[in-house]
């Protein structure tokens, strides 16, 4: 009687690290958690023409991607930045086809609030920024898949003879993070 | 009258056995024979066949066997082919291939008797050669909704010449049905040692191993056989028993 209540024992402890063994398979491995690294956004930040080192605000800018909008006059989720006096943005990137050269073009309008007003006598300064580079799918993991990154990036922006940029430094030209400026533009 | 005399045998019977009771026991010491059969036991894997068959996305078999080397000794191996298609919202990924395990038996449990039942630890060493085909995989983009672009390669990658190895520790039972037919049931408990990294990728499913994790070396298994014991030779088990014997 001993032995068969060991062997039941035996029989309980069998089962019981089966159960553990399958519930194993079902971990955080599964999930992508939000804090890993995926996909770079393009960062970049505004600075004064004159004194290179100082961030330098760009009075009511409006940011919005090529196409997608045309002058809004709302926020919605098209305009990274809308109305507001800032100096950095992030901006997301077109993946487009791995190895080959991808462009992504986004707005940039200055004094937005001379366009919104009534007065047709003054008006907002749009510029646009060329984004060009080269786009390398990498290998997270299985829950993430795979993240690109951009390499061999170049920055450059329309001259259209009334540009309030005065130029654009790239930083980085391989973007695989989200830790440090890529971009500086000078105004 | 015939009742009275069967009630009266009984009586008798009772007063009997507890008058033999009642005298002075004294323990001798009995030496039992039983015959232990020596032999190859083969088998297969009854959980990877019901996978296969209702499973869409596993087909897989493996074939058993231990050779018993001494009273509680044997030497054990598993011998696989397994193909495991893993499907989630990111990627899919098809993993084919076959192992090879080894190792040793060790019979932990004390039988009655002539019975020739196991409930054992298992050591294995596992290798498995195999190919990974990334049939199909979509770019991870939190901001991918700004420009609507969802990036997906349907073109499949194939990997070829993959290896992993693995130790293995098991635990389980094995019980004989009928003659010579045993059901067996064991969990797994594995580390994997080494697998060649494919190029920007990785190894999400080794054959036999089962599959990896990104967070640590360690893997499961399981295994539900039916195996059938080819008797080669016979052995002794001499079993010294107490017994009580009267005087």
């Amino acid at each position: 009687m001993k032995r068969l209540l060991k062997t039941k024992y035996h029989i309980v402890f069998l089962l019981s690290s089966i159960v553990i063994a399958t519930s194993l398979s079902c971990e955080r491995d599964d999930i992508c958690a939000e804090s890993t690294l995926t996909t770079p956004r393009l960062l970049i930040e505004f600075y004064d023409a004159t004194s290179t080192d100082d961030l330098k605000n760009v009075p009511r800018l409006t940011l919005y991607g090529e196409g997608l909008v045309t002058d809004p006059t709302v926020d919605t989720d098209t305009t990274i930045v809308y109305n507001a006096n800032a100096n950095s943005a992030e901006l997301p990137l077109i993946i487009g086809i791995e190895g080959e050269t991808t462009t992504t073009r986004y707005i940039i309008e200055k004094d937005t609030n001379l366009r919104l007003d009534e007065d047709d006598t003054t008006q907002s300064n749009i510029d646009i920024l060329e984004i060009a580079y080269v786009s390398e799918l990498q290998y997270v993991s299985r829950a993430c898949g795979y993240k690109s990154v951009f390499n061999e990036l170049t920055v450059i922006f329309d001259n259209d003879g009334d540009t309030w940029i005065s130029s654009i430094q790239v930083i980085e030209t391989e973007i695989n993070n989200e830790n440090t400026v890529h971009v500086k533009i000078y105004h | 009258m015939l009742k009275s005399i069967i009630s009266g045998i009984l009586v008798m019977l009772l007063f009997s056995s507890i008058a033999f009771a009642q005298e002075k026991e004294e323990i001798t010491k009995d030496t039992l024979v039983y015959k232990q059969k020596y032999g190859l036991r083969l088998g297969v894997d009854l959980s990877k066949l019901a996978r296969t068959f209702l499973e869409d996305d596993y087909t897989g078999f493996e074939i058993m066997g231990d050779y018993r080397l001494t009273k509680n000794l044997y030497l054990a191996g598993e011998i696989g082919n397994e193909e495991r298609t893993i499907d989630n919202e990111i990627l899919n990924n098809t993993t084919k291939g076959s192992y090879f395990k080894g190792g040793i038996d060790l019979n932990m449990y004390k039988n009655w008797l002539d019975m020739e039942n196991m409930i054992y630890a298992g050591f294995r060493v596992g290798a498995s050669t195999f190919s990974q085909k990334l049939n199909s995989y979509s770019v991870y983009n939190t901001n991918n909704q700004y420009w609507n672009e969802q990036v997906s390669i349907e073109e499949g990658q194939e990997f070829k010449g993959l290896t992993g190895i693995w130790i293995e520790l098991q635990i389980g039972l094995k019980a004989e049905l009928f003659n010579n037919l045993f059901a067996g049931i064991n969990v797994q408990l594995k580390g994997l040692i080494s697998d060649t990294e494919p190029d920007n990728y990785e190894n999400l499913y080794v054959p036999g191993f089962n599959r990896t994790y990104d967070s640590s070396i360690i893997g499961a298994g399981y295994g539900l056989s039916l195996s059938y014991l080819i008797p080669i030779f016979k052995k002794d088990k001499i079993v010294v028993q107490e017994k009580e014997a009267e005087e």
